[in-house]
């Protein structure tokens, strides 16, 4: 039987060429896993590190008169703001989930 | 102060103030300068701050000095807080009533200084608001 339903129209419509066989196949091959969950976390918190760092030596350099590029400070510094604000959100509703499982009535 | 350790942590947001303050410092002698266009025997005033930054932070030219080991002596934030910049006479010819202020010269200095005066204010906000966000655990903070 054909699935006509919504979901299954928009995934063919984001990902042509992977029929729903297809997409069950292109899963991750089992025992080759990715990396951890806490990996993935610290690795996300040193990258947004990374960039705060990068956007302060462009604000000292701007300041110093080192550079000229204020365009490129403002953009690093707003750069590493977004990303600070996504991880913090991602952070906050990982903390929300948990509690949500704690507050479940077993 | 606990909320002077978060918000002037390291030293960026010390150059930032140290860097406003001598704009706000540049924007005066300046206007000074253009006020005192026609006054005889006056000689135009400007300062060199960014200079006196590149120092402080050790970027300047020739050998930096470089803190790889706690018990050095180098650049550190005190050195930027304490920073000082003298303002010096501008070397530009006089005219005949010894005054030496060149009009358009000023107004273009005035100009750069307001925009980078702008720029570092939008670059302090934006860093405070970074922290404020992390404070109140709220994206539009």
């Amino acid at each position: 039987m054909e699935d006509i339903t919504i979901k299954t129209q928009l995934k063919t419509a984001l990902n042509p060429g992977l029929s729903p066989a297809q997409n069950q196949a292109g899963l991750v091959p089992a025992g080759k896993a990715g990396p951890s969950f806490a990996e993935t976390l610290t690795k996300s918190i040193e990258e947004v590190n990374h960039l705060q760092k990068e956007a302060d030596q462009a604000i000292e350099k701007l300041a110093s008169g080192e550079s000229q590029n204020i365009h490129g400070a403002m953009l690093a510094v707003n750069k590493a703001d977004t990303a600070f604000r996504m991880t913090m959100q991602v952070r906050n509703k990982i903390v929300e989930a948990y509690q949500e499982v704690m507050r479940m009535q077993v | 102060m606990l909320i002077d350790r978060l918000l002037f942590a390291d030293k960026t947001p010390l150059v930032l103030k140290k860097a406003l303050d001598f704009q706000s410092e540049r924007h005066l002698l300046i206007s000074s300068n253009i006020s005192n266009m026609d006054t005889p025997g006056y000689q135009a005033k400007d300062i060199d701050f960014k200079g006196a930054l590149r120092t402080a932070l050790g970027t300047g030219e020739g050998l930096a000095i470089r803190t790889t080991n706690r018990h050095h002596i180098g650049p550190n934030s005190e050195d930027i807080k304490g920073l000082q910049a003298e303002p010096f006479g501008e070397p530009d010819a006089a005219k005949s009533n010894g005054n030496n202020v060149n009009i358009d010269k000023e107004m273009m200095k005035l100009a750069e200084n307001q925009i980078a005066y702008n720029a570092t204010i939008q670059m302090i906000s934006k860093r405070t608001s970074t922290i404020r966000a992390a404070i109140t655990e709220n994206a539009q903070g």
